[in-house]
């Protein structure tokens, strides 16, 4: 029995380990979250966020933070897993000099700490959660600097049938949330444009091999491939294993694809002629962009499209926690409505931002491009007409 | 006291959610404490269980497929379902043994997973990659679970459930059946444990378990994914109850709640925290391998001195633990008679075991008398040791066939042989070394209790009767041994006995099963010639004093000599002499075997 | 029914590549189990560093899309620094990690191997990142040799060159526990250990021998996998390591032949899978088939049945 008292009392101690105190005072310190799967097998994108993201922070330091106080950009990582997602949630709302949150990246994710940000007020802007019921549940804080994925499938249906005659189609999909939603957008889009000739089937991402399936699509005869996986690797793998096998077929990929040496290149070659559509215009092409990606190839290697919005992102963020802060002091609420009132905010993505009354962008586009070379060449931009 | 304040005193909700989790932890932790720890088993599946119990709340409590159930209805339904997924599996796999067990579990987790996955189409069950969410909140007669504090409250009331359990569970006759199969399956079996469906009640009781923790689990997060089910989450599980230490129950809880908590504090580093993590299992594993509750228990237990009692006082071994009532030295009323009968208790008739063409025993037919002592004797390899597999059940012989008392035997399996009334010890020493003198004889009557896992949990009479009764007959048994087997000795654990005590002990738990025949697999290996000479006259007395029917084999002529009613000799798994020890010892064929041909009367 | 009948030769191609990386991933996991009766989870981090040496090789001898000295002594270089460098994983993982353990339950082991995953696979993710490498393979081979035809089906060089390595290997590995010396001390311990030990083999040598053939192997495995489907992460080992595993149990645990054999199946299996069904229920016919064996002959397809000692 007194062992057990004893038991009971170091579990007790151990929990009472903590506890900040409250204060929204601009000098006791300001922090900003980032919260992601920053290890097990989404890493790589997920690290190129909070690593575009530590730019942006590291720009508003050098210029003497917010008010003169630095900005901390503290990491949540959930590892992919939504409970690990929640309790990364329940940290940052509970830290009390946190005040925006770039992130969650993952549908899932985000669905599951849906309730826990919004009952705080902290406002959270992901990067990539596409899935449209995100933000169809009334909260305010939830922003997404990505468009939703109905936009986007129906926009790609549109041009598989206007610009790229299609009367066939093959989509391969990863089983992951983002990819999977995609595709049913799509073809959802492809049925109600009188196109009916759909196979769909699934890829595993990271598996490397995807020879078996294209095998099948081979088999199918399809006048387009829409190759949906979240990363650029993946899609090379795709195309390059869409030309060994020689299939005859236009191979139409995704977001990700749209990056130069991670699929142009590692491809090589065998992308030539490739579609490939984008939220954004190509970041290259982009003046303002310039010095971000000088930075980030400078430190962290190859920039694919994860990285942009991710900057973008922040640097909204940080804009409304500086407005909140002009008058010493800052609440949550606040930044949420700051939010809010961004308009034409113009950044590096090419487009200006204006977040709509339920958090996602105002007037999103869907912009595709053709691999031509080693780069990439506008092709049109579609607005749902 | 502690776990009713610490919802309130938690500095935030950040760490009331960890505080809640680490409850839900707990459960799971004990949950599979009670198939890996207490069981032994590999079990990989584990993960793929607490899903199916979270998915069952969230498929019957959401409008995913419009079922609007109650959560108290919920609750019980997401956890026998598990259970009999569990048993299912278990049933399926359980023949096979150790690392193949954990190969099918494993691969059973993974299609799981992969269901969750795919079964979104044609029809949408799972919800697939978008997973379900919006459940109904938790409703007990009108009063609502929706804060965090009511949710601390009610997963930790239920992961307290689970440890008191666990607790009764340990001690009891499934606890001590379990860890015997632990410690060494084989002889749990022949000694009377019905490892099978022990393991299957270990299967089902984690499964039941990580059901009712997949079902609040899925409750308080508010919604379900694949990614909570899948193999990340079972390492963890695993990591919890290994560093606390397998069947250690404190050690599983404090495993699971320092593994809940420190994460939290590394959240920030990323691959350096999963980095750490597997530098720390590594250098654990290396430098504690019972956990780190088995080494602080080992502390504590080290400085109690075993021969002393709690007040210090020094323990004579005299002092045996007798209940006053009790009578002495009594096994049972009607074996009281001490006359030689010639009843036949024992039959085999024209047994052949074949092992892929070599004959261990060849057609070999005997009778065993009641109240009889028949030496089997015989050159190595002569099939003594086949002979009492075939009896004992765990070979089924080829050919022939076996009656006791008049009924066959034969193909039972080992511990319904046993049940019957035929025990036996081993020549190579199987005890289980890491349990307490006192419990390796109550293992033997496991397979004269009946308790089952209610009477165990809320301590039904029977549970109690049936304890005291274990408890009073283990220390009968032991007691015959005097102070070799009892006093202190009761608490310690059999492998630290001395070689002669554990071949004592063998003897002992072998009785412990209440047992009609032993077959005494050389009682006497090993031991001095004085240690012999005793072992010898307990032997006998067992048959004088208690009545016991006994088949002996033995290498030690003298001890054959002094103590056989009749002999029969073996070779190459012939029986080639039978009769009285010296007509036995004085055949042609017996000298032969063991000497080869021409000699003269080696024995005498 | 015509739509799957062109697919069979290219989908047996395919199957028949993949099967020979699992089976070169699932020798070095039997051997293992052989000798320690231990299943090492850090085998496909092995893979994975292999694979990471290969790319490094490559990396280093390649400027501009030339490699600096000939196609054939690059490949051959990289598969053999592969194989080293995970032979020295493999081997430094057994000294420290498995070593001390010997007589330990298997649990503990068993989480000391996955200790040692966690470790690797974060190891690489801190040093290397979370990037993919690629293998620019277009600097290896011309264009015009990259893909053959053969009827409807389509073989590329890179295939040949798998499946030709690693029979290569095989056959090697075969002839080395049949023939040598060593190869006989390696069945001895593996049958039993003790007495192997007291009939003057010194069983620490042989397992050390084991865990560096092993992962050797499997670094090989690294590095044609690469070579063929050009990229490494440092997640890779994850999946093949389950993937190898899976055929190692199939063909029977401890058997190397029957990795052989269950690698091959295994990857033909998912092969056929693929055509027939969605894909995404591949891998439930893979550990349905698992399951299936292991009921009905749980030593494996190739294994022997042992009756238990008593």
């Amino acid at each position: 029995m007194k062992k057990a008292i004893i038991f009971a009392l170091f579990i007790g101690i151990l929990f009472c380990l903590t506890g900040p105190g409250y204060s929204a005072d601009v000098k006791k310190g300001i922090h900003v979250g980032n919260a992601g799967a920053f290890t097990g097998d989404a890493a790589a994108p997920c690290m190129e966020i909070f690593n575009s993201a530590q730019i942006a922070v590291d720009e508003w330091n050098a210029k003497g933070g917010i008010q003169g106080v630095k900005i901390e950009h503290v990491m949540g990582d959930d590892a992919m897993d939504p409970a690990q997602g929640v309790n990364v949630a329940h940290k940052f709302v509970s830290d009390d000099l946190m005040y925006g949150v770039v992130g969650p990246p993952m549908s899932h994710i985000a669905q599951a700490t849906l309730k826990i940000y919004g009952a705080a007020d902290l406002a959270t802007i992901t990067t990539a959660a596409s899935k449209p019921e995100l933000t169809e549940q009334g909260y305010k804080h939830f922003f997404r600097v990505n468009a939703r994925n109905d936009a986007h499938g129906w926009n790609c249906a549109l041009f598989m049938k206007k610009n790229l005659n299609a009367k066939r189609v093959a989509v391969l999909n990863e089983k992951v949330a983002y990819c999977e939603n995609m595709a049913k957008e799509t073809i959802a889009g492809l049925k109600k444009l009188g196109i009916t000739d759909i196979m769909q089937d699934t890829i595993v991402g990271g598996a490397k091999d995807y020879s078996a399936v294209l095998t099948k699509v081979k088999a199918y005869k399809p006048d387009v491939l829409f190759f949906i996986a979240t990363t650029a690797p993946d899609q090379a793998i795709g195309v390059r294993q869409t030309k060994e096998l020689g299939i005859n077929t236009i191979f139409f990929g995704t977001e990700g694809a749209r990056d130069k040496k991670d699929f142009i290149a590692a491809a090589e070659g065998a992308a030539e002629g490739a579609y490939v559509y984008h939220f954004a215009p190509d970041i290259y092409a982009i003046s303002a962009a310039d010095s971000y990606v000088k930075k980030f190839e400078g430190t962290y290697g190859t920039l694919s499209g994860f990285g942009p919005p991710s900057y973008e992102a922040m640097n909204i963020l940080l804009t409304a926690i500086d407005q909140a802060a002009q008058d010493g002091d800052i609440t949550r609420k606040e930044v949420v409505e700051n939010l809010h009132k961004i308009n034409n905010y113009k950044g590096i993505l090419g487009f200006p931002i204006t977040f709509d009354e339920k958090g996602d962008l105002e007037g999103g586009a869907t912009y595709f491009f053709q691999v031509s070379g080693n780069d990439f060449k506008q092709i049109t931009v579609m607005t749902g007409k | 006291m502690m776990l009713i304040v610490a919802p309130h005193i938690m500095p935030n909700n950040y760490w009331l959610r960890i505080y809640t989790m680490s409850g839900l932890w707990v459960m799971l932790a004990l949950g599979l404490n009670v198939v890996a720890g207490f069981a032994g088993l590999l079990d990989l599946a584990y993960v793929a269980f607490f899903g199916i119990g979270g998915y069952t709340f969230a498929l019957l409590s959401s409008s995913q497929l419009n079922v609007h159930l109650p959560f108290i209805l919920v609750l019980p339904i997401a956890a026998v379902f598990t259970m009999l997924i569990g048993i299912t599996l278990g049933s399926t796999s359980m023949r096979l043994k150790g690392d193949y067990l954990a190969i099918v579990t494993l691969a059973f987790a993974q299609i799981f997973k992969l269901l969750l996955l795919n079964l979104d189409t044609p029809v949408n069950i799972t919800g697939g990659v978008n997973g379900i969410f919006g459940f109904d909140p938790i409703n007990f007669f009108g009063f609502r679970i929706i804060s965090s504090v009511a949710y601390a409250y009610l997963i930790w009331f239920f992961a307290v459930g689970v440890t008191l359990g666990s607790f009764r569970i340990k001690r009891s006759r499934f606890g001590r059946g379990w860890e015997a199969i632990r410690e060494d399956e084989l002889a749990a079996e022949a000694i009377g444990v019905n490892t099978t469906w022990m393991k299957l009640m270990a299967f089902a009781g984690g499964a039941f378990i990580a059901g009712a923790a997949g079902a609040l689990f899925a409750s308080f997060q508010d919604s379900v994914f694949p990614n909570n089910f899948d193999f990340p989450q079972l390492v963890i599980v695993y990591c919890m109850v290994i560093l606390g230490g397998l069947g250690n129950i404190p050690g599983v809880i404090l495993g699971a709640v320092l593994l809940s908590i420190l994460p939290e504090f590394l959240r920030e580093y990323g691959a350096y925290r999963m980095m750490s993590y597997g530098l720390i299992l590594i250098v654990l594993m290396a430098l504690r391998p019972q956990g780190i509750m088995g080494e602080v228990g080992f502390l504590i237990r080290k400085k109690i001195r075993p021969d002393k009692d709690q007040t210090g006082r020094l323990r004579t071994s005299t002092e045996l633990y007798y209940d006053e009532n009790a009578k002495p030295l009594g096994i049972s009323e009607s074996k009281s008679q001490y006359a030689k009968s010639s009843l036949a208790v024992l039959e085999l008739n024209h047994v052949t075991m074949d092992f892929g063409g070599i004959k261990a025993v060849d057609d070999l037919s005997l009778v065993l008398h009641e109240r009889e002592i028949l030496s089997v004797i015989g050159p190595n390899g002569a099939g003594k040791t086949t002979l009492f597999n075939l009896i004992s059940g765990i070979y089924p012989p080829n050919v022939g066939s076996i009656y006791f008392e008049g009924r066959e035997i034969t193909g039972l399996k080992p511990h319904q042989v046993v049940k019957a009334g035929i025990s036996r010890t081993f020549q190579n020493l199987r005890l289980f070394n890491k349990m307490s003198v006192l419990d390796n004889a109550k293992v033997g009557q496991f397979c004269r209790t009946s308790a089952g896992p209610l009477s165990i949990l809320f301590h039904l009479p029977l549970h109690t009767k049936e304890e005291n009764e274990t408890d009073r007959k283990a220390k009968e048994v032991l007691g015959l041994f005097g102070a070799r087997l009892t006093g202190y000795r009761f608490d310690q654990q059999a492998g630290f006995l001395s070689y002669a005590n554990r071949r004592r002990m063998e003897i002992a738990r072998a009785l412990s099963t209440d047992a009609k025949i032993l077959l005494l697999d050389e009682p006497s290996a090993g031991m001095n010639p004085q240690e012999t000479i005793e072992i010898t006259e307990f032997i006998k007395s067992l048959r004088d004093l208690f009545g016991y029917t006994i088949l002996l084999i033995e290498h030690k002529l003298n001890v054959v000599r002094t103590i056989s009613d009749r002999v029969i000799a073996l070779d190459y798994g012939i029986k080639i002499a039978e009769g009285s020890y010296e007509e036995v010892a004085n055949s042609e064929k017996v000298i032969e075997a063991y000497l080869g041909r021409k000699r003269q009367r080696v024995f005498s | 029914m015509e739509i799957y009948l062109q697919q069979l030769p290219q989908q047996l191609i395919n199957g028949l590549t993949l099967g020979g990386v699992y089976a070169l991933i699932a020798i070095g996991y039997s051997m293992v189990y052989g000798i320690l009766g231990m299943l090492n989870f850090a085998h496909g981090e092995v893979y994975m560093i292999g694979g990471f040496a290969g790319w490094w090789v490559l990396h280093l001898l390649t400027r501009n899309n030339e490699v600096l000295i000939s196609a054939a002594l690059v490949i051959s270089l990289m598969i053999i620094i592969a194989m080293a460098v995970s032979a020295l994983v493999g081997v430094v993982a057994e000294r420290f990690a498995y070593r001390p353990l010997r007589n330990a339950p298997r649990m503990n082991l068993l989480l000391s191997a996955l200790g040692v995953s966690i470790f690797l696979q974060n190891l690489v993710l801190t040093y290397q990142g979370a990037k993919v490498r690629f293998f620019h393979i277009g600097a290896l081979i011309p264009e015009g040799l990259r893909v053959i035809h053969i009827g409807p089906a389509v073989f590329s060089f890179m295939r040949a060159l798998v499946i030709a390595v690693t029979f290569l290997l095989m056959g090697l590995l075969s002839v080395m526990i049949k023939r040598t010396k060593v190869g006989k001390a390696m069945r001895a311990t593996a049958q039993d250990l003790e007495a192997a030990s007291f009939m003057g083999v010194d069983v620490n040598r042989i397992i050390v021998l084991v865990f560096l053939i092993g992962s050797a192997l499997g670094g090989a495995a690294g590095a044609l996998v690469g070579l063929l489907f050009t990229q490494v992460d440092y997640y890779v080992g994850f999946q093949a390591g389950l993937k190898g595993f899976t055929a190692a149990v199939l063909g029977g645990i401890g058997n190397i032949y029957g990795a052989m054999l269950g690698g091959i199946l295994l990857g033909l299996a998912e092969a056929l899978a693929v055509t027939f069904l969605p894909s995404a229920y591949k891998d439930v016919v893979a550990f349905v088939i698992l399951i299936v064996v292991l009921i009905v002959r749980p030593w494996g397809l190739v294994g022997e049945k042992m009756p238990e000692k008593v």
